[in-house]
């Protein structure tokens, strides 16, 4: 079943950067970005209710918010905010292929940071990916 | 390149990186409420919150050029299309191997080169050359290297 919940998982998020090259071409960055936030927002208040028990929530302590917070302010604000503002230059097909590279950056993090090995894998990997931002970014001239 | 679509790639690059770094909070924040799907909305409702007050605060609405037709509904559907892709990424990683999830979940590149040509419409349809496809194709088994060398 996680096979299947993670393709579905992929295709949502194709869907979201596609409706975003929709919107933000009429409404803006600014405008569709708080649109985007504020209607993801309440979507999934109401599926963390139904899905999981509120008692949960209600046991959490304060640091647990707190990284939650900045994990959202992250991802959402900062994320969802350059990708619809990628969006709106390059298109819906070209930033969906740039987001891909993220495994690359996690992996520069967890290098610098964690002091995570590079092995053979990760290096062929780095190799591929830079090849493939190469090809994406050089593809519009054709 | 001109300087449009050279930002419009940074941005991209910064998606990206924000992608990437906010797992290590989701980790810590997992410690003590272990719940993916509350921790995701309480994220999302302070990143809403604060946006809305530095929209409200900059009075941004006012730069939006009349009529929007259906833009904000489709920025609605961006919204729960992004929650959605979420939530079942959060189920997936409850029963399978992040190694597996992780990898299936950057096909969207793929899923978007498939479904952008029927869901654009004529005046926003991108181009979709053989280039572009090798790039999405690379940087996809670029990605699948790479959770593989971390997870094996």
């Amino acid at each position: 079943m996680g096979i299947i919940y993670s393709i579905g998982a992929a295709i949502f998020f194709s869907l979201s950067v596609i409706s975003v090259r929709r919107g933000v071409s009429q409404l803006g960055i600014f405008t569709g970005t708080v649109i985007m936030l504020s209607g993801g927002a309440v979507f999934l208040f109401f599926i963390a209710l139904a899905y999981d028990n509120i008692q949960t929530l209600m046991a959490a302590n304060f640091s647990g918010f707190f990284f939650f917070a900045i994990a959202g302010v992250i991802h959402f604000l900062g994320g969802w905010g350059f990708q619809n503002a990628s969006a709106s230059r390059i298109g819906a097909t070209h930033v969906s292929a740039m987001t891909s590279v993220t495994p690359l950056f996690a992996t520069l993090l967890a290098f610098l940071f964690m002091g995570e090995r590079v092995n053979a894998y990760i290096m062929v990997g780095i190799s591929l990916i830079v090849f493939g931002v190469y090809l994406i970014t050089t593809s519009d001239k054709q | 390149m001109n300087k449009k679509r050279l930002e419009g790639y940074f941005f991209g690059m910064l998606t990206a990186l924000c992608w990437a770094i906010s797992p290590i909070f989701i980790h810590k924040g997992l410690e003590t409420l272990p719940s993916p799907i509350w921790g995701t909305a309480i994220g999302l409702m302070v990143a809403a919150l604060l946006y809305l007050f530095w929209y409200l605060w900059k009075k941004k609405w006012k730069e939006v050029s009349l009529p929007v037709g259906n833009s904000i509904y489709w920025q609605i559907a961006a919204g729960v299309a992004g929650a959605m892709g979420i939530l079942f990424r959060n189920i997936a990683l409850e029963t399978d191997q992040v190694a597996i999830v992780i990898t299936l979940a950057q096909t969207a590149s793929l899923f978007t080169l498939i479904l952008a040509p029927f869901l654009l419409g004529n005046q926003l349809r991108e181009k979709i050359t053989p280039k572009l496809v090798a790039g999405v194709f690379f940087i996809l088994m670029g990605a699948t290297f790479i959770v593989l060398g971390r997870n094996f």
